[in-house]
């Protein structure tokens, strides 16, 4: 057993190597990059994005109100007005005038369809690909990038998720390093990745060593996939206290101009973050903005809520397209579920899994067009159902990712990232 | 009278039950369980496992290092059973309790629709019945037939329809999946894929407690309460007062008399529902209109009586039917869902899982246990205080704890409860009773200031009265310019709300130190005015420090010295100001959390990037959505931030003053820290080793270092 006596007789260790062993000695494991061996095939396809910002609407977003407007059926429509874009034949609620000029780089999926209608079973089904089963914790898209992809940088965490609730889809039946990081505040970033006021490197380090010798009781006692997890993830924290990145999840370096373009709330301070995590090759960011479930007063609720999607998402697809990053980024817009043409007492619209509206942009996506579509009253898809794990197998496909790839949870039965799905054609 | 005594006298008035001692009949029906499957019993805990495991399970939190000690020295042979009777009896217990039916029932202190804190009449609610220990088939009873007005007095229970008002579906499937643990949602679209249940059976169910929604005038949407017809009569004179200086003044009064009066539950419970257009099965038409029926259990007949839309309490509605039937001994499925959960939350694991979706072909773990808890409850008549106290006094429950992996759906033989990570409530209030003198002195006392002062005064008057009322206040407030936070004010005043309206302004933390006598009037509206610039630039200087830009940091640093000497404020009460999130508007998202109060009396949800949410902390937005994942923000947060901050920092917290009081050598030292920290005595071995440490550490604080180290272990946040 090390002592800090000796520690503390060691020569003064750079940073570097200061935490690889700090990792080393508190977790029986040392920083290295993530080697998955058997799991890991040669991609299927050719990717088109490197990444994926990927923004989810929870509540399940009005597609009526918002991307697929039906202005001629007045009865359905209510008050919503309308307004052309920047894309030919596109047509978008007037309450998103900035996104309006972006159209260009988006492909409109109309026809998506999902068979949950309750929001904890859509958001789900929308995250995981697979339908909630009691027996089993399915992992999220997140995870299943960071285990079929390499990390792109290797002391950043493969996927992170800002703004998302309680329970973020994490890694499920995998193994907790392939679980995202998670951010509830975009605007105070990554909290506690320096040391404390007043600890210094010797002190922080002997620290360490000395919780490593208090824990080797229990240690030995104990050792299951709950305390597995913590090891992992102390791993992970001293591998980021070491990264030169860390100024990514920063987003006051960002000039007030820019903040300020991507909006004042946290879905778009979210969105500025997202873009600067994407710089530093994170693969999949995940920004959540909430309270889409406008059963009562939609057309006003709606436009509120618009207002922050068009500011943030309208900065993003601009600011990807300025810095060229949009070519190899895959923007999703996704939603549980969307809301029915009927319109209700409250002046709201329920639940409608049959048939509402995601997007996809940049990343190879053919930018302008609208994929499949709906009745004249949006009520049934007439053309190109787009299933959720076709919806799903298309991302993974931009990714260039084995999505048919079977990957065996504990209880031995295989699953994949497209579970069936069939990615669309929308390159 | 010794607790032996007690108990034993109790078991013998439980009518119905076989055994006089149903913890031995539990222990018996176990040991056959794991017989049958072959497997051994885990060895007893030890007291110090048993202890740390109790005042977590019951109290929520660790032992203080006092509190440790008078067990452990204990010789009375029936400590276990006395200590189990104290927690249950304790403050604790009804905070711990608190924090799971919330999670439950999604009690969350805004609601949609309404401004200021309109859940706070619901989580007071709660906390009284949990604090009264009302029977749970009462309490059911109670939250499906509440009405009233939101801010009626009494009236607390309509949060339980309040939360999902304008939802009736979503609202009925998850009122199925909390109290019956039968999942509803798929057939909200669709006929069920797994049960034999349709759509139609949905919508049929869901007729007992739809009820008339939202109306919506001149886009200002109010719901039908008793004062609905007089409200908009207010609300169409305020519309024609609405030009030139009046304008922000009678908009304002507009909002603060819809926020008061204009949401409540009718009594109506009409037993009917409409189809939707688009019902695609053959078995009803769209658009035609069910009558109530239940999906399994005794039949309810359907009462024309019920159609009435009646608002008188004692008129027959769906809703009081509908009660009748959930709670009756002879629905097969209330009892064994709230057995079933509370076996969950001793043992850590439920003889069926998930505890929400039983199905007819369910299995549970051990049959004959869970029938037998189900016969237990009943005799207890749903006392669930009495029905935990059971299971705490068994030996199953007192057995070492297991620390396998389980995989969901196979079934665990409860060899010993199962080794589990602290909930993030649990590791707040730890945290807090380290730091702490007493964690339960402080109380939130949820009583929303204005609207409660507004709803009582304004109740009484007719539309006319009303008119008058307001032109008072608008005539006082003429000539000024008035902005929307003197018409709060003056509003206040004049329904003798006094300072409530300023108390919301500064936010919890100062409400927690005005209780304290801490803070005059003076100093409040210092920090009201200046709080947040303040904390705009403590923020910026924390932001500039973590990413190792120490020069701007500095700069920061100076101006907000600067600002702190022009506000005369003592640094100290600035940093606990500061920390209490207080110093936002009214019913600003996230604003006014209190800084170091437990879990359970904190604003609901706690604000996002908050410790509790960072470990897993219910959004609250799904039921029972907190989490145990572990996450690298947590490991950062242990590493660099709370225990140097929020203990180590702290020359007042209980531990660093107790700490200096434990006497000079350094194993009477470390025996008080792990005392404190993992509630046992310290091994020879570990005495020697950090006597040794201590001795060696020439430079910084051995000790600091030691509580650190303990606090970053798995044997602080694991329960064994």
């Amino acid at each position: 057993m090390r002592t800090h006596r000796h520690l503390l007789q060691a020569d003064e260790p750079t940073r570097r190597e200061f935490l690889t062993r700090a990792a080393r000695t508190l977790l029986g494991v040392s920083i290295l990059p993530m080697s998955l061996g058997a799991v890991r095939a040669e991609a299927t396809a050719k990717a088109t994005a490197k990444r994926v910002i990927y923004l989810f609407m929870t509540g399940g977003m009005s597609q009526l109100d918002t991307f697929s407007p039906k202005p001629e059926a007045r009865d359905v429509q209510g008050s919503t007005t309308v307004i052309p874009t920047s894309a030919d034949g596109i047509r978008i609620a007037s309450s998103l005038p900035r996104l309006a000029k972006q159209m260009h780089h988006v492909a409109v999926i109309e026809s998506m369809n999902s068979n949950q209608g309750a929001h904890e079973q859509g958001v789900y089904y929308l995250h995981t690909n697979y339908t909630m089963r009691g027996t089993i914790q399915h992992p999220g898209l997140g995870s299943w990038i960071s285990c079929l992809a390499e990390k792109a940088n290797p002391t950043l965490p493969s996927s992170v998720v800002i703004n998302g609730g309680s329970r973020i889809f994490g890694a499920g039946y995998m193994e907790s390093k392939f679980a995202p990081l998670p951010i509830g505040n975009p605007s105070a970033g990554l909290r506690n990745s320096r040391l404390a006021h007043g600890v210094t490197e010797p002190v922080f380090q002997r620290r360490l060593d000395l919780a490593q010798t208090m824990n080797t009781s229990f240690l030995s006692r104990i050792d299951n996939k709950k305390t597995r997890s913590y090891r992992d993830v102390y791993d992970e924290a001293l591998a980021l206290m070491k990264s030169e990145d860390l100024k990514a999840f920063d987003i006051t370096e960002e000039s007030s101009a820019t903040r300020e373009s991507y909006g004042d709330s946290a879905f778009g301070q979210g969105c500025l973050l997202a873009r600067r995590l994407a710089e530093h090759a994170v693969r999949f960011i995940e920004v959540d903005l909430g309270n889409w479930d406008t059963h009562q007063d939609n057309f006003n609720r709606v436009p509120d809520l618009a207002a922050d999607l068009d500011q943030g998402m309208g900065a993003l697809l601009g600011d990807l397209a300025t810095r060229g990053m949009l070519e190899d980024t895959l923007v999703v817009l996704a939603t549980e579920f969307g809301r029915t043409p009927d319109i209700n007492g409250g002046d709201g619209r329920d639940h409608y899994p049959k048939a509402f509206t995601c997007l996809m942009a940049g990343g190879g996506v053919k930018g302008g067009q609208v994929y499949g579509k709906t009745d004249a009253e949006g009520r049934e898809i007439a053309e190109n159902k787009v299933e959720v794990p076709d919806f799903n197998a298309t991302i993974g496909h931009a990714l260039g990712l084995p999505v048919a790839q079977e990957i065996f949870a504990p209880n031995g039965r295989p699953f994949t990232m497209a579970n069936k799905g069939t990615p669309i054609a929308i390159f | 009278m010794k607790p032996f005594a007690f108990i034993a006298a109790f078991w013998l008035v439980i009518p119905g039950l076989a055994s006089a001692e149903p913890s031995q009949e539990i222990d018996a029906l176990v040991a056959a369980g794991l017989k049958a499957t072959g497997i051994e019993p885990n060895a007893p805990a030890t007291d110090a496992e048993f202890l740390r495991r109790t005042y977590l399970g019951i109290a929520g939190r660790i032992p203080t290092a006092d509190e440790s000690r008078a067990f452990l020295e204990s010789k009375s042979p029936d400590k276990r059973p006395e200590l189990v009777d104290v927690l249950l009896d304790s403050d604790g217990f009804v905070s711990h309790q608190f924090n799971y039916w919330a999670d439950i029932l999604r009690a969350q202190t805004r609601l949609q629709g309404i401004r200021g804190n309109a859940g706070d009449p619901y989580i007071l609610y709660l906390k009284e019945s949990l604090r009264a220990n009302k029977h749970y088939d009462d309490l059911v009873r109670e939250l499906i037939t509440a009405s009233g007005d939101t801010w009626e007095s009494e009236a607390g229970a309509t949060g339980f329809y309040r939360r999902d008002k304008g939802m009736p579906l979503d609202h009925m499937s998850l009122t199925v999946q909390v109290f019956l643990g039968t999942q509803l949602a798929c057939a909200q679209c669709h006929d069920h894929p797994f049960d034999d249940w349709t759509q139609k059976d949905f919508y049929q169910m869901a007729a007992f407690t739809s009820m008339p929604s939202f109306q919506l005038r001149n886009g200002v949407s109010v719901e039908i309460t008793d004062k609905s017809a007089d409200l908009r009569r207010v609300q169409m004179y305020l519309r024609r007062q609405t030009s030139g200086a009046n304008d922000t003044a009678s908009r304002a009064i507009g909002q603060i008399l819809r926020d008061t009066l204009g949401f409540g539950i009718p009594d109506a419970g009409t037993g009917t529902i409409r189809l939707p257009k688009d019902y695609q099965y053959d078995d009803a038409k769209p658009g035609d209109t069910l009558q109530a029926k239940t999906l399994f259990g005794g039949a309810v007949p359907y009462d024309p009586a019920w159609s009435s839309r009646s608002r008188d309490v004692d008129s027959p509605n769906s809703r009081d039917a509908f009660a009748d039937w959930m709670v009756s001994p002879e629905n097969p499925r209330f009892t064994k869902v709230i057995v079933n959960r509370l076996w969950k939350r001793v043992m850590g694991r439920g003889l069926v899982e998930p505890v929400d979706d039983f199905r007819d072909d369910t299995k549970p773990s051990n049959p004959e246990l869970l029938a037998y808890l189900e016969k237990t409850m009943v005799a207890l008549d749903y006392d669930m205080k009495a029905f935990v106290r059971v299971l705490y006094h068994t030996q199953t429950y007192q057995r070492k704890a297991n620390g396998e992996d389980l995989e969901p759906g196979v079934a665990y033989q409860f060899q010993g409860p199962l080794l589990q990570r602290m909930t993030a409530e649990q590791m707040w209030d730890s945290i807090l009773t380290l730091k702490l003198a007493d964690v339960d002195a402080y109380k939130n006392p949820h009583d929303s200031g204005i609207q409660h002062a507004a709803y009582a005064k304004l109740d009484a008057m007719d539309a006319s009265e009303m008119i008058s009322f307001i032109d008072e206040i608008l005539d006082e407030l003429k000539g000024g310019s008035s902005n929307i936070g003197q018409v709060y004010a003056a509003f206040a005043k004049k329904v003798g709300a006094g300072d409530a309206y300023q108390q919301m302004a500064g936010g919890q933390g100062m409400r927690v130190m005005e209780v304290a006598g801490e803070l005059s009037p003076e100093q409040r509206q210092v920090f009201v005015q200046r709080g947040p610039e303040l904390r705009r630039l403590f923020e910026q200087g924390k932001r500039a420090r973590e990413v190792g830009d120490t020069a701007r940091a500095r700069e920061i640093f100076v101006k907000a010295q600067s600002l702190r000497k022009e506000m005369g404020l003592d640094p100290e009460k600035i940093r606990r100001l500061l920390q209490g999130g207080g110093g936002g508007a009214p019913g600003r998202r996230g604003a006014g959390g209190p800084p170091f109060v437990r879990a359970s009396e904190m604003v609901s949800p706690a604000p996002p990037g908050h410790f509790l949410r960072e470990f897993g902390s219910a959004d609250r937005e799904a039921v029972e959505n907190s989490c145990l994942e572990a996450t690298t923000p947590q490991a950062l947060e242990f590493l660099n931030g709370i225990v140097d901050e929020t203990l180590l920092a702290d020359r007042d917290a209980r531990l660093i003053k107790g700490l200096a009081a434990a006497g000079d050598s350094a194993p009477k030292k470390i025996e008080f820290l792990y005392l404190s920290i993992w509630n046992r005595l310290p091994r020879a071995k570990e005495i020697d080793y950090l006597t040794e440490y201590v001795r060696g550490t020439k430079e910084g604080n051995a000790y600091h270092d030691i509580i650190w180290a303990m606090l970053n272990s798995h044997e602080f946040r694991f329960i064994q």
